[in-house]
């Protein structure tokens, strides 16, 4: 046996004395002992060859692995290891070290995939659907402005000549002779009424259309920009998919 | 017996004269120098990241760290026999926080290929390299099968050859409870081998 206990533990351990105590500090002993007591079960069954060989192969084992152990003291990294950490410990001006970061940033695989979700992220955040968003601005401008200046003007030049009838009715039910102040008043106020509207119409009616015929612009560079899906029309039979001949 | 063995067969032995020079110059800044050390040691920090983490890929970004960190600490750097623990003490310490980080868990007995190919080897033969390598591959994967404070003790007591007084420092415990555990962890180490062995030997 290379791992062989001392005399005196061996003597106190054959005589089944207790060695705990020294145990604790004796590592040659202690292995010898662990050694003993797996194979006491068949040293109790008197096969003492097995026994003797068991405990010759777990302490020879021992010391061929004691030896052996320091050889793990080295790996080898690979290539480029060393590189890779001086690269990462080297005084570089900050502009180089962010220049080698932005080149492995980019000389990365993926980086064409993320660069374009990104670009896309962006695209969507600012523009939205441009197109449809211009085509729906464009018509509800028009609709807009027909509804609120024409709409407006109608509604008053109506609300005129209703007042007028009135006034002249109640100016002929008086007694005859010039007309009376009120109406005269109400003349003029019908006329300057309706100078202050045909204003309102010139300011206003070149704007919407200048703002309209813009949209409209916008729109169809936008369409020539990114055509869009046509939607499918009344007149154009249904896509039925059509089997390739075999 | 342990101690025979130990330091018996430590590869690299660095002179002690030649080392101090060494270390001053990297406190001074000496570039080359910091080249010369990363050489030196980069061999056996990655053998002791390998030994926390368990694979090859992990154990790169893990010793890079190590590295970049004596980097930036290298004004403290300790000059003397107390050099190398406490290297390794920081090396550990960044093994722990990288484990932490990324939650690795090394798997019980899984063997990395790369192992069959340590070409670190110097042996004559392209046959007596071959056994060489299975061999070492084969501790390693016995090595991973033990407990993490085994491991532990075994690595940096019997790999690496630091005193009982060091590892008992480093992991916080008593003297004798490293000796003790040292103990049962060799043992142990033994009875995983054997098995592999066995393994191997009806696969």
């Amino acid at each position: 046996m290379s791992a062989n206990a001392c005399d005196l533990c061996r003597a106190r351990i054959l005589a089944d004395e207790p060695v705990a105590a020294h145990l604790e500090d004796c590592a040659d002993c202690r292995a010898w002992h662990e050694a003993y007591r797996a194979g006491v079960e068949v040293w109790r069954g008197e096969e003492i060859d097995a026994f003797a060989d068991g405990v010759l192969v777990r302490t020879s084992m021992l010391d061929a692995l004691i030896a052996e152990l320091p050889s793990l003291v080295e790996m080898d990294p690979g290539p480029g290891f060393t590189e890779r950490v001086l690269l990462h410990t080297s005084k570089k001006p900050a502009t180089a070290i962010w220049r080698d970061r932005w080149l492995a940033l980019v000389r990365r695989p993926r980086f064409a995939w993320e660069a374009a979700y990104v670009a896309t992220l962006c695209w969507v955040l600012i523009f939205g659907n441009p197109v449809a968003a211009l085509e729906w601005g464009t018509s509800r401008v028009s609709a807009i402005a027909r509804e609120r200046v024409t709409g407006t003007v109608s509604r008053i030049q109506a609300d005129l000549d209703t007042w007028q009838v009135r006034l002249v009715l109640d100016s002929s039910a008086e007694a005859g002779g010039d007309a009376p102040p009120a109406t005269r008043v109400a003349g003029a106020l019908e006329r300057a009424w309706r100078a202050g509207s045909a204003w309102i119409g010139r300011i206003f009616t070149p704007i919407v259309e200048a703002l309209t015929e813009a949209f409209k612009q916008m729109a169809e560079w936008f369409s020539g920009a990114a055509p869009q899906a046509r939607p499918p029309s009344d007149t154009e039979p249904a896509g039925t998919p059509v089997r390739s001949p075999q | 017996m342990g101690e025979r063995a130990i330091t018996a067969a430590r590869p690299h032995p660095v002179d002690a004269a030649e080392l101090s020079s060494l270390i001053e110059a990297c406190r001074a800044g000496d570039a080359l120098a910091w080249e010369t050390f990363v050489r030196q040691y980069q061999g056996r920090l990655f053998a002791l990241a390998y030994s926390y983490v368990g694979n090859r890929e992990d154990a790169r970004d893990l010793a890079q760290e190590i590295f970049v960190k004596l980097y930036e600490v290298r004004v403290q750097w300790v000059a003397g026999d107390e050099f190398l623990p406490w290297v390794f003490r920081v090396a550990r310490n960044r093994s722990i926080d990288f484990l932490r980080r990324r939650k690795v868990r090394t798997p019980a007995l899984a063997v990395d290929e790369h192992d069959l190919a340590d070409l670190a080897d110097q042996s004559p033969s392209a046959e007596a390299q071959s056994i060489t390598a299975d061999r070492r591959s084969l501790l390693r994967a016995a090595l991973r099968s033990l407990s993490a404070i085994n491991r532990e003790i075994v690595v940096l007591r019997d790999v690496h050859g630091l005193s009982i007084q060091h590892v008992a420092s480093m992991l916080g415990i008593p003297a004798g409870t490293v000796k003790s555990r040292a103990s049962r962890a060799r043992v142990e180490l033994a009875e995983r081998v054997l098995a592999l062995t066995r393994d191997r030997g009806e696969a």
